[in-house]
Protein backbone atom coordinates (compact mmCIF):
# COMPACT_ATOMS: atom_id res chain seq x y z
CA UNK A 1 0.00 0.00 0.00
CA UNK A 2 2.59 2.49 1.11
CA UNK A 3 4.97 1.31 -1.60
CA UNK A 4 2.47 2.04 -4.38
CA UNK A 5 2.01 5.58 -3.05
CA UNK A 6 5.75 6.01 -2.99
CA UNK A 7 6.06 4.97 -6.62
CA UNK A 8 3.27 7.28 -7.81
CA UNK A 9 4.92 10.17 -6.00
CA UNK A 10 8.32 9.35 -7.50
CA UNK A 11 6.91 9.03 -11.02
CA UNK A 12 5.19 12.43 -10.73
CA UNK A 13 8.45 14.05 -9.62
CA UNK A 14 10.45 12.43 -12.42
CA UNK A 15 7.89 13.52 -15.02
CA UNK A 16 8.10 17.07 -13.67
CA UNK A 17 11.91 16.90 -13.90
CA UNK A 18 11.74 15.72 -17.49
CA UNK A 19 9.34 18.54 -18.52
CA UNK A 20 11.39 21.07 -16.64
CA UNK A 21 14.48 20.01 -18.56
CA UNK A 22 12.93 19.76 -22.02
CA UNK A 23 10.41 22.62 -22.22
CA UNK A 24 13.03 25.40 -22.61
CA UNK A 25 14.75 23.33 -25.31
CA UNK A 26 11.50 22.73 -27.18
CA UNK A 27 10.68 26.44 -26.93
CA UNK A 28 14.16 27.31 -28.22
CA UNK A 29 13.78 25.01 -31.22
CA UNK A 30 10.22 26.21 -31.84
CA UNK A 31 11.31 29.85 -31.95
CA UNK A 32 14.55 29.33 -33.85
CA UNK A 33 13.44 26.82 -36.45
CA UNK A 34 10.32 28.44 -37.80
CA UNK A 35 9.64 31.39 -40.04
CA UNK A 36 6.40 32.13 -38.23
CA UNK A 37 4.36 29.40 -39.85
CA UNK A 38 6.58 26.67 -41.20
CA UNK A 39 9.32 24.55 -39.78
CA UNK A 40 12.67 25.40 -41.38
CA UNK A 41 16.37 24.95 -40.72
CA UNK A 42 17.10 28.18 -42.61
CA UNK A 43 17.95 30.38 -39.55
CA UNK A 44 20.45 27.76 -38.42
CA UNK A 45 22.04 27.52 -41.90
CA UNK A 46 22.15 31.32 -42.14
CA UNK A 47 23.87 31.56 -38.77
CA UNK A 48 26.38 28.81 -39.58
CA UNK A 49 27.24 30.48 -42.91
CA UNK A 50 28.15 33.82 -41.35
CA UNK A 51 31.79 34.86 -41.54
CA UNK A 52 31.71 36.31 -38.03
CA UNK A 53 30.28 33.03 -36.70
CA UNK A 54 33.08 31.06 -38.31
CA UNK A 55 35.84 33.35 -37.06
CA UNK A 56 34.31 33.31 -33.54
CA UNK A 57 34.17 29.52 -33.59
CA UNK A 58 37.75 29.30 -34.85
CA UNK A 59 38.93 31.59 -32.07
CA UNK A 60 37.03 29.62 -29.40
CA UNK A 61 38.28 26.24 -30.62
CA UNK A 62 41.83 27.54 -31.09
CA UNK A 63 42.02 29.06 -27.61
CA UNK A 64 40.36 25.97 -26.09
CA UNK A 65 42.85 23.60 -27.74
CA UNK A 66 45.92 25.70 -26.90
CA UNK A 67 44.86 26.18 -23.28
CA UNK A 68 43.98 22.52 -22.88
CA UNK A 69 47.38 21.42 -24.18
CA UNK A 70 49.13 23.94 -21.94
CA UNK A 71 47.08 22.77 -18.94
CA UNK A 72 47.91 19.11 -19.45
CA UNK A 73 51.59 19.75 -20.16
CA UNK A 74 51.89 21.76 -16.95
CA UNK A 75 49.41 20.10 -14.59
CA UNK A 76 50.38 16.44 -15.20
CA UNK A 77 54.09 16.73 -14.26
CA UNK A 78 53.27 19.12 -11.41
CA UNK A 79 50.73 16.78 -9.88
CA UNK A 80 53.12 13.83 -10.34
CA UNK A 81 56.00 15.61 -8.62
CA UNK A 82 53.80 16.84 -5.76
CA UNK A 83 52.60 13.30 -5.04
CA UNK A 84 56.07 11.82 -5.51
CA UNK A 85 58.59 14.24 -4.13
CA UNK A 86 57.18 17.44 -2.73
CA UNK A 87 54.55 16.16 -0.36
CA UNK A 88 55.03 19.14 1.91
CA UNK A 89 53.81 21.42 -0.87
CA UNK A 90 50.63 19.39 -1.15
CA UNK A 91 48.46 21.57 1.09
CA UNK A 92 49.68 24.73 -0.63
CA UNK A 93 48.99 23.40 -4.14
CA UNK A 94 45.59 22.04 -3.09
CA UNK A 95 44.74 25.48 -1.74
CA UNK A 96 45.93 27.28 -4.89
CA UNK A 97 43.99 24.94 -7.17
CA UNK A 98 40.66 25.53 -5.40
CA UNK A 99 41.27 29.29 -5.21
CA UNK A 100 39.47 29.89 -8.56
CA UNK A 101 36.28 28.64 -6.83
CA UNK A 102 36.59 31.52 -4.39
CA UNK A 103 37.62 33.98 -7.11
CA UNK A 104 34.89 33.67 -9.76
CA UNK A 105 35.55 34.69 -13.41
CA UNK A 106 34.22 38.21 -12.89
CA UNK A 107 36.81 38.92 -10.16
CA UNK A 108 39.61 37.33 -12.16
CA UNK A 109 38.65 39.50 -15.13
CA UNK A 110 38.83 42.67 -13.03
CA UNK A 111 42.21 41.64 -11.65
CA UNK A 112 43.67 40.69 -15.04
CA UNK A 113 42.39 43.90 -16.55
CA UNK A 114 44.04 45.93 -13.78
CA UNK A 115 47.39 44.18 -13.95
CA UNK A 116 47.69 43.64 -17.74
CA UNK A 117 45.49 46.44 -19.07
CA UNK A 118 46.51 49.64 -20.79
CA UNK A 119 47.64 51.16 -17.50
CA UNK A 120 49.49 48.06 -16.34
CA UNK A 121 51.48 48.76 -13.14
CA UNK A 122 53.97 46.10 -14.27
CA UNK A 123 54.31 47.70 -17.69
CA UNK A 124 52.93 44.55 -19.35
CA UNK A 125 50.05 45.42 -21.66
CA UNK A 126 48.44 42.17 -22.84
CA UNK A 127 45.16 43.63 -24.14
CA UNK A 128 44.13 41.77 -27.29
CA UNK A 129 46.89 39.19 -26.92
CA UNK A 130 45.83 35.53 -26.78
CA UNK A 131 48.28 35.13 -23.88
CA UNK A 132 45.89 37.00 -21.57
CA UNK A 133 42.94 34.76 -22.43
CA UNK A 134 44.98 31.54 -22.33
CA UNK A 135 46.50 32.46 -18.96
CA UNK A 136 43.09 33.34 -17.55
CA UNK A 137 41.52 30.14 -18.86
CA UNK A 138 44.37 28.05 -17.47
CA UNK A 139 43.46 29.43 -14.04
CA UNK A 140 39.67 29.07 -14.51
CA UNK A 141 39.95 25.41 -15.46
CA UNK A 142 42.65 24.62 -12.87
CA UNK A 143 40.26 23.26 -10.18
CA UNK A 144 38.88 20.73 -12.67
CA UNK A 145 42.07 19.82 -14.50
CA UNK A 146 44.18 19.50 -11.37
CA UNK A 147 41.58 17.47 -9.45
CA UNK A 148 41.08 15.06 -12.37
CA UNK A 149 44.81 14.47 -12.90
CA UNK A 150 45.62 14.35 -9.19
CA UNK A 151 42.91 11.74 -8.51
CA UNK A 152 44.33 9.58 -11.32
CA UNK A 153 47.90 9.95 -9.94
CA UNK A 154 46.76 8.69 -6.57
CA UNK A 155 44.55 5.93 -7.97
CA UNK A 156 47.49 4.24 -9.74
CA UNK A 157 49.90 4.71 -6.82
CA UNK A 158 52.62 6.53 -8.73
CA UNK A 159 55.04 6.32 -5.81
CA UNK A 160 55.32 2.53 -5.98
CA UNK A 161 55.37 2.56 -9.78
CA UNK A 162 58.22 5.06 -9.80
CA UNK A 163 60.23 3.13 -7.22
CA UNK A 164 59.85 -0.06 -9.26
CA UNK A 165 60.80 1.71 -12.47
CA UNK A 166 63.82 3.49 -10.99
CA UNK A 167 65.11 0.36 -9.30
CA UNK A 168 65.12 -1.20 -12.78
CA UNK A 169 67.29 1.69 -13.91
CA UNK A 170 64.84 3.95 -15.73
CA UNK A 171 65.33 7.70 -15.39
CA UNK A 172 62.70 10.13 -14.13
CA UNK A 173 61.61 11.39 -17.54
CA UNK A 174 61.42 7.90 -18.99
CA UNK A 175 59.39 6.68 -16.00
CA UNK A 176 56.97 9.55 -16.46
CA UNK A 177 56.56 8.98 -20.20
CA UNK A 178 56.47 5.20 -20.29
CA UNK A 179 54.60 4.43 -17.07
CA UNK A 180 52.92 7.37 -15.40
CA UNK A 181 51.36 8.98 -18.48
CA UNK A 182 49.77 5.76 -19.81
CA UNK A 183 48.68 4.80 -16.30
CA UNK A 184 46.87 8.07 -15.70
CA UNK A 185 45.65 8.57 -19.28
CA UNK A 186 41.93 8.40 -18.46
CA UNK A 187 42.32 11.06 -15.78
CA UNK A 188 44.28 13.21 -18.22
CA UNK A 189 41.60 12.82 -20.91
CA UNK A 190 38.95 13.79 -18.35
CA UNK A 191 40.98 16.86 -17.45
CA UNK A 192 41.34 17.78 -21.12
CA UNK A 193 37.60 17.41 -21.76
CA UNK A 194 36.73 19.47 -18.68
CA UNK A 195 39.14 22.18 -19.76
CA UNK A 196 37.90 22.19 -23.36
CA UNK A 197 34.19 22.37 -22.50
CA UNK A 198 34.72 25.00 -19.80
CA UNK A 199 36.54 27.23 -22.27
CA UNK A 200 34.10 26.71 -25.16
CA UNK A 201 31.27 28.09 -23.01
CA UNK A 202 33.16 30.84 -21.19
CA UNK A 203 31.68 34.31 -21.61
CA UNK A 204 32.82 36.57 -18.77
CA UNK A 205 36.56 36.86 -19.43
CA UNK A 206 36.26 36.90 -23.21
CA UNK A 207 33.48 39.47 -23.26
CA UNK A 208 34.99 41.93 -20.79
CA UNK A 209 38.54 41.62 -22.06
CA UNK A 210 37.39 42.09 -25.66
CA UNK A 211 37.74 38.72 -27.42
CA UNK A 212 35.07 37.72 -29.99
CA UNK A 213 34.71 34.08 -28.97
CA UNK A 214 31.62 31.97 -29.73
CA UNK A 215 29.59 32.92 -26.59
CA UNK A 216 30.47 36.59 -27.10
CA UNK A 217 29.39 36.40 -30.74
CA UNK A 218 26.18 34.68 -29.66
CA UNK A 219 25.38 37.51 -27.28
CA UNK A 220 26.19 40.22 -29.84
CA UNK A 221 24.24 38.71 -32.71
CA UNK A 222 21.05 38.42 -30.63
CA UNK A 223 20.34 42.13 -30.83
CA UNK A 224 20.05 42.09 -34.64
CA UNK A 225 19.25 38.44 -35.45
CA UNK A 226 17.41 36.89 -32.52
CA UNK A 227 16.29 33.88 -34.53
CA UNK A 228 19.79 33.06 -35.74
CA UNK A 229 21.20 33.51 -32.24
CA UNK A 230 18.55 31.22 -30.81
CA UNK A 231 19.34 28.65 -33.50
CA UNK A 232 22.97 28.77 -32.33
CA UNK A 233 21.77 28.07 -28.78
CA UNK A 234 20.98 24.61 -30.12
CA UNK A 235 24.57 24.29 -31.35
CA UNK A 236 25.81 25.39 -27.94
CA UNK A 237 23.54 22.86 -26.29
CA UNK A 238 24.87 20.08 -28.51
CA UNK A 239 28.44 21.03 -27.57
CA UNK A 240 27.49 20.75 -23.89
CA UNK A 241 25.87 17.35 -24.53
CA UNK A 242 28.90 16.07 -26.41
CA UNK A 243 31.20 17.19 -23.60
CA UNK A 244 29.09 15.57 -20.87
CA UNK A 245 28.69 12.31 -22.80
CA UNK A 246 32.40 12.12 -23.57
CA UNK A 247 33.18 12.71 -19.89
CA UNK A 248 30.66 10.06 -18.88
CA UNK A 249 32.27 7.52 -21.23
CA UNK A 250 35.77 8.29 -19.94
CA UNK A 251 34.52 8.36 -16.33
CA UNK A 252 32.80 5.01 -16.67
CA UNK A 253 35.94 3.45 -18.13
CA UNK A 254 37.91 4.86 -15.23
CA UNK A 255 35.42 3.25 -12.86
CA UNK A 256 33.68 6.41 -11.69
CA UNK A 257 30.08 7.44 -12.11
CA UNK A 258 30.87 9.94 -14.83
CA UNK A 259 29.35 12.81 -12.90
CA UNK A 260 30.53 16.13 -14.23
CA UNK A 261 29.89 19.20 -12.15
CA UNK A 262 31.01 22.50 -13.45
CA UNK A 263 30.16 25.87 -12.04
CA UNK A 264 27.76 28.08 -13.88
CA UNK A 265 29.40 30.72 -16.04
CA UNK B 1 55.97 3.56 1.73
CA UNK B 2 58.56 6.28 2.14
CA UNK B 3 61.05 3.97 3.85
CA UNK B 4 61.69 2.01 0.64
CA UNK B 5 62.36 5.15 -1.34
CA UNK B 6 66.08 5.41 -0.57
CA UNK B 7 66.90 1.89 -1.82
CA UNK B 8 66.35 2.87 -5.45
CA UNK B 9 68.42 6.05 -5.33
CA UNK B 10 71.88 5.49 -6.87
CA UNK B 11 73.74 7.97 -4.67
CA UNK B 12 72.86 10.97 -2.51
CA UNK B 13 74.35 13.47 -4.98
CA UNK B 14 72.37 12.13 -7.94
CA UNK B 15 69.22 12.15 -5.85
CA UNK B 16 69.81 15.74 -4.84
CA UNK B 17 70.48 16.83 -8.42
CA UNK B 18 67.28 15.11 -9.54
CA UNK B 19 65.45 16.85 -6.71
CA UNK B 20 66.73 20.15 -8.07
CA UNK B 21 65.66 19.28 -11.60
CA UNK B 22 62.27 18.19 -10.30
CA UNK B 23 61.85 21.53 -8.54
CA UNK B 24 62.61 23.24 -11.86
CA UNK B 25 59.74 21.28 -13.43
CA UNK B 26 57.37 22.94 -10.94
CA UNK B 27 58.35 26.41 -12.13
CA UNK B 28 55.93 26.75 -15.09
CA UNK B 29 53.01 25.95 -12.80
CA UNK B 30 54.23 28.42 -10.19
CA UNK B 31 54.80 31.04 -12.87
CA UNK B 32 51.27 30.80 -14.32
CA UNK B 33 49.61 30.76 -10.90
CA UNK B 34 51.67 33.74 -9.79
CA UNK B 35 51.05 35.91 -12.84
CA UNK B 36 47.48 35.00 -13.70
CA UNK B 37 46.00 34.37 -10.27
CA UNK B 38 47.97 35.64 -7.29
CA UNK B 39 49.21 38.99 -8.63
CA UNK B 40 45.75 39.97 -9.99
CA UNK B 41 44.14 38.93 -6.69
CA UNK B 42 46.63 40.91 -4.61
CA UNK B 43 46.20 43.89 -6.94
CA UNK B 44 42.46 43.90 -6.21
CA UNK B 45 42.99 43.57 -2.50
CA UNK B 46 45.48 46.45 -2.44
CA UNK B 47 43.34 48.53 -4.79
CA UNK B 48 40.32 48.17 -2.55
CA UNK B 49 42.13 50.06 0.23
CA UNK B 50 43.34 52.85 -2.06
CA UNK B 51 41.50 56.15 -2.13
CA UNK B 52 40.42 57.24 -5.61
CA UNK B 53 42.12 60.65 -5.70
CA UNK B 54 44.96 60.49 -3.19
CA UNK B 55 47.65 58.22 -1.85
CA UNK B 56 47.66 56.22 1.37
CA UNK B 57 45.13 53.77 2.70
CA UNK B 58 41.42 54.19 3.24
CA UNK B 59 38.17 52.36 3.87
CA UNK B 60 36.15 54.78 1.74
CA UNK B 61 35.64 52.21 -1.03
CA UNK B 62 33.83 49.87 1.35
CA UNK B 63 30.65 51.96 1.36
CA UNK B 64 28.56 48.82 1.59
CA UNK B 65 30.02 48.06 5.01
CA UNK B 66 28.70 51.41 6.25
CA UNK B 67 25.27 50.66 4.84
CA UNK B 68 25.70 53.15 1.98
CA UNK B 69 22.64 52.47 -0.16
CA UNK B 70 24.21 52.76 -3.59
CA UNK B 71 26.95 50.19 -3.02
CA UNK B 72 24.89 48.00 -0.67
CA UNK B 73 22.07 47.50 -3.18
CA UNK B 74 23.96 45.03 -5.43
CA UNK B 75 24.80 42.89 -2.40
CA UNK B 76 21.18 42.90 -1.24
CA UNK B 77 19.96 41.94 -4.73
CA UNK B 78 22.63 39.27 -5.20
CA UNK B 79 21.74 37.88 -1.79
CA UNK B 80 18.01 37.74 -2.63
CA UNK B 81 18.67 36.08 -5.99
CA UNK B 82 21.15 33.56 -4.58
CA UNK B 83 18.94 32.74 -1.63
CA UNK B 84 15.76 32.32 -3.67
CA UNK B 85 17.41 30.21 -6.38
CA UNK B 86 19.12 28.19 -3.63
CA UNK B 87 15.69 27.47 -2.10
CA UNK B 88 13.89 26.64 -5.37
CA UNK B 89 16.77 24.61 -6.78
CA UNK B 90 17.50 23.04 -3.40
CA UNK B 91 13.96 21.92 -2.58
CA UNK B 92 13.10 20.66 -6.08
CA UNK B 93 16.52 19.06 -6.53
CA UNK B 94 16.21 17.25 -3.20
CA UNK B 95 12.75 15.97 -4.16
CA UNK B 96 13.99 14.68 -7.50
CA UNK B 97 17.06 13.04 -5.97
CA UNK B 98 14.86 11.32 -3.35
CA UNK B 99 12.41 10.20 -6.05
CA UNK B 100 15.33 8.63 -7.92
CA UNK B 101 16.53 6.80 -4.81
CA UNK B 102 12.97 5.57 -4.13
CA UNK B 103 12.57 4.42 -7.73
CA UNK B 104 15.49 2.01 -7.22
CA UNK B 105 16.08 2.00 -10.96
CA UNK B 106 19.75 2.23 -11.91
CA UNK B 107 18.88 3.09 -15.52
CA UNK B 108 16.61 5.96 -14.54
CA UNK B 109 19.29 7.15 -12.17
CA UNK B 110 22.01 7.06 -14.82
CA UNK B 111 19.74 8.87 -17.27
CA UNK B 112 18.93 11.59 -14.75
CA UNK B 113 22.59 12.00 -13.86
CA UNK B 114 23.42 12.56 -17.53
CA UNK B 115 20.54 15.02 -18.01
CA UNK B 116 21.49 16.80 -14.78
CA UNK B 117 25.12 17.13 -15.84
CA UNK B 118 24.03 18.72 -19.10
CA UNK B 119 21.56 21.09 -17.44
CA UNK B 120 23.97 22.03 -14.64
CA UNK B 121 26.53 22.96 -17.30
CA UNK B 122 24.07 24.67 -19.62
CA UNK B 123 24.37 28.18 -18.21
CA UNK B 124 25.28 31.61 -19.43
CA UNK B 125 24.27 33.25 -22.70
CA UNK B 126 22.56 30.21 -24.32
CA UNK B 127 20.46 29.60 -21.21
CA UNK B 128 19.31 33.22 -21.15
CA UNK B 129 18.16 33.05 -24.77
CA UNK B 130 16.47 29.69 -24.24
CA UNK B 131 14.43 31.25 -21.44
CA UNK B 132 13.50 34.29 -23.50
CA UNK B 133 12.12 31.85 -26.09
CA UNK B 134 10.30 29.98 -23.31
CA UNK B 135 8.85 32.58 -20.99
CA UNK B 136 9.89 35.94 -22.46
CA UNK B 137 7.25 38.46 -23.58
CA UNK B 138 6.33 36.29 -26.58
CA UNK B 139 7.76 32.99 -25.35
CA UNK B 140 6.15 29.63 -25.91
CA UNK B 141 4.85 29.21 -22.34
CA UNK B 142 3.80 32.86 -22.14
CA UNK B 143 1.61 32.50 -25.24
CA UNK B 144 0.38 29.11 -24.05
CA UNK B 145 -0.80 30.67 -20.78
CA UNK B 146 -2.40 33.61 -22.60
CA UNK B 147 -4.40 30.97 -24.48
CA UNK B 148 -5.81 29.98 -21.08
CA UNK B 149 -6.58 33.59 -20.24
CA UNK B 150 -3.54 34.07 -18.03
CA UNK B 151 -1.29 36.91 -19.15
CA UNK B 152 1.65 36.70 -16.75
CA UNK B 153 3.26 39.88 -18.08
CA UNK B 154 0.19 42.03 -17.44
CA UNK B 155 -0.02 40.33 -14.05
CA UNK B 156 3.37 41.88 -13.23
CA UNK B 157 5.81 39.09 -14.01
CA UNK B 158 8.88 39.83 -16.07
CA UNK B 159 11.79 37.60 -16.94
CA UNK B 160 14.15 40.56 -16.55
CA UNK B 161 13.66 40.92 -12.80
CA UNK B 162 15.02 39.13 -9.73
CA UNK B 163 12.01 36.79 -9.87
CA UNK B 164 12.69 36.06 -13.54
CA UNK B 165 16.39 35.52 -12.86
CA UNK B 166 15.50 33.15 -10.02
CA UNK B 167 13.48 31.09 -12.49
CA UNK B 168 16.36 31.00 -14.98
CA UNK B 169 19.03 30.23 -12.35
CA UNK B 170 16.89 27.35 -11.09
CA UNK B 171 17.59 25.63 -14.41
CA UNK B 172 21.22 25.03 -13.39
CA UNK B 173 20.75 25.09 -9.60
CA UNK B 174 18.21 22.25 -9.52
CA UNK B 175 20.32 19.68 -11.42
CA UNK B 176 23.40 20.71 -9.42
CA UNK B 177 21.44 19.90 -6.25
CA UNK B 178 20.46 16.51 -7.71
CA UNK B 179 24.10 15.69 -8.49
CA UNK B 180 25.29 16.85 -5.07
CA UNK B 181 22.61 15.14 -2.95
CA UNK B 182 22.26 11.83 -4.78
CA UNK B 183 25.35 10.23 -3.18
CA UNK B 184 24.29 11.44 0.28
CA UNK B 185 20.73 10.14 -0.08
CA UNK B 186 22.01 6.80 -1.32
CA UNK B 187 24.18 6.55 1.80
CA UNK B 188 21.03 6.36 3.95
CA UNK B 189 20.82 2.60 4.26
CA UNK B 190 17.53 0.78 3.94
CA UNK B 191 18.62 -1.41 6.86
CA UNK B 192 18.64 1.60 9.19
CA UNK B 193 14.94 2.10 8.55
CA UNK B 194 14.25 -1.59 9.09
CA UNK B 195 16.33 -1.58 12.27
CA UNK B 196 14.43 1.37 13.66
CA UNK B 197 11.12 -0.30 12.69
CA UNK B 198 12.19 -3.40 14.56
CA UNK B 199 13.04 -1.32 17.60
CA UNK B 200 9.51 0.06 17.52
CA UNK B 201 10.32 3.59 16.37
CA UNK B 202 7.71 5.54 14.42
CA UNK B 203 8.46 6.72 10.88
CA UNK B 204 8.78 10.30 12.11
CA UNK B 205 11.07 9.28 14.95
CA UNK B 206 13.29 7.48 12.41
CA UNK B 207 13.46 10.53 10.15
CA UNK B 208 14.14 12.86 13.07
CA UNK B 209 16.74 10.74 14.84
CA UNK B 210 18.51 9.03 11.95
CA UNK B 211 17.86 10.55 8.51
CA UNK B 212 18.08 14.22 9.42
CA UNK B 213 21.29 13.99 11.50
CA UNK B 214 22.98 11.93 8.77
CA UNK B 215 21.90 14.19 5.94
CA UNK B 216 22.19 17.64 7.52
CA UNK B 217 25.91 18.23 6.84
CA UNK B 218 25.57 17.21 3.15
CA UNK B 219 22.38 19.21 2.80
CA UNK B 220 23.85 22.44 4.19
CA UNK B 221 27.08 21.91 2.24
CA UNK B 222 25.12 21.51 -1.01
CA UNK B 223 22.98 24.57 -0.31
CA UNK B 224 26.11 26.65 0.38
CA UNK B 225 27.53 25.55 -2.97
CA UNK B 226 24.29 26.51 -4.72
CA UNK B 227 24.34 29.90 -3.02
CA UNK B 228 27.94 30.54 -4.09
CA UNK B 229 27.19 29.26 -7.58
CA UNK B 230 24.63 31.97 -8.24
CA UNK B 231 26.32 34.73 -6.20
CA UNK B 232 29.31 34.78 -8.55
CA UNK B 233 27.40 34.12 -11.78
CA UNK B 234 27.65 36.88 -14.37
CA UNK B 235 26.97 35.66 -17.92
CA UNK B 236 23.35 34.55 -17.50
CA UNK B 237 22.29 37.72 -15.71
CA UNK B 238 24.12 39.94 -18.18
CA UNK B 239 22.76 38.24 -21.31
CA UNK B 240 19.24 38.36 -19.93
CA UNK B 241 19.17 41.95 -18.70
CA UNK B 242 22.06 43.49 -20.72
CA UNK B 243 23.37 44.73 -17.40
CA UNK B 244 20.21 46.50 -16.22
CA UNK B 245 19.97 44.71 -12.92
CA UNK B 246 22.06 45.66 -9.93
CA UNK B 247 23.97 42.55 -8.90
CA UNK B 248 27.52 42.39 -7.53
CA UNK B 249 29.03 40.73 -10.67
CA UNK B 250 27.15 43.15 -12.98
CA UNK B 251 28.41 46.16 -11.00
CA UNK B 252 31.97 44.86 -11.20
CA UNK B 253 31.58 44.47 -14.95
CA UNK B 254 30.50 48.12 -15.20
CA UNK B 255 33.80 49.11 -13.61
CA UNK B 256 35.74 46.88 -16.02
CA UNK B 257 33.88 48.31 -19.00
CA UNK B 258 35.07 51.75 -17.90
CA UNK B 259 31.68 53.16 -16.95
CA UNK B 260 32.48 56.62 -15.56
CA UNK B 261 29.86 56.32 -12.83
CA UNK B 262 31.87 53.58 -11.18
CA UNK B 263 35.32 54.27 -9.82
CA UNK B 264 38.02 51.59 -9.77
CA UNK B 265 38.30 51.57 -5.97
CA UNK B 266 34.64 50.65 -5.67
CA UNK B 267 35.11 47.83 -8.20
CA UNK B 268 37.97 46.42 -6.13
CA UNK B 269 35.96 46.73 -2.92
CA UNK B 270 32.99 44.95 -4.53
CA UNK B 271 35.33 42.19 -5.75
CA UNK B 272 36.79 41.78 -2.25
CA UNK B 273 33.26 41.59 -0.77
CA UNK B 274 32.27 39.00 -3.36
CA UNK B 275 35.41 36.95 -2.64
CA UNK B 276 34.60 37.02 1.08
CA UNK B 277 31.06 35.70 0.42
CA UNK B 278 32.50 32.97 -1.81
CA UNK B 279 35.15 32.05 0.78
CA UNK B 280 32.56 31.68 3.54
CA UNK B 281 30.37 29.46 1.32
CA UNK B 282 33.14 27.33 -0.19
CA UNK B 283 35.01 27.07 3.12
CA UNK B 284 31.86 26.13 5.03
CA UNK B 285 31.01 23.63 2.33
CA UNK B 286 34.45 22.00 2.56
CA UNK B 287 34.24 21.65 6.35
CA UNK B 288 30.71 20.21 6.27
CA UNK B 289 31.57 17.88 3.41
CA UNK B 290 34.37 16.40 5.48
CA UNK B 291 31.89 15.68 8.28
CA UNK B 292 29.40 14.27 5.79
CA UNK B 293 31.98 11.89 4.31
CA UNK B 294 31.85 9.88 7.54
CA UNK B 295 28.65 8.35 6.21
CA UNK B 296 29.33 8.59 2.51
CA UNK B 297 32.47 6.51 2.18
CA UNK B 298 31.28 3.16 3.39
Amino acid sequence: MRRRNNTAWAVAVIVFAFLYFTVPLVATAAFALSDGRHFTFQPLFDALARDDFQSAMELSIGIAILTTILSIVIVAPTSYLIVLRFRRLRTLVDFVTILPFVIPPIILTLGLRQVYGVESPLGINLVGSPILLIGGYFILSLPFTYRAVDNAMRAVDVVTLTEASESLGAGGVRTFRALILPGTMLGIISAALLSFTTIMGEFTLASLLGYATFPVFLNNVYASEARQATALVIVSFLITWAGVLALAVVGRRAGGSGIAVRRAA
Amino acid sequence: MSTTRSTGAPSPTVARRRGGLAALALLPFAFLVLFFLLIPAVSLLVGSFHPSKASGLTLENFGYLRGDDKSLQPFVNSFILSFSSMVTGGVLGLLIAQALVSSRSPRLEQLTITFSSVAANFAGVPLAFAYIATIGVSGLITRFLVGFGLDIYSAGFTLYSLAGLTLVYTYFQLPLMVLLMLPALKAVRREWGEASDNLGATRWRYIRSVVIPVLTPSLIASLLLLFANSFGAYATAYALTTGFVSLVPINISNVIAGNVFFDPGLGDALAVGLAVVMTVCVGGQAILQRRASRWLNR
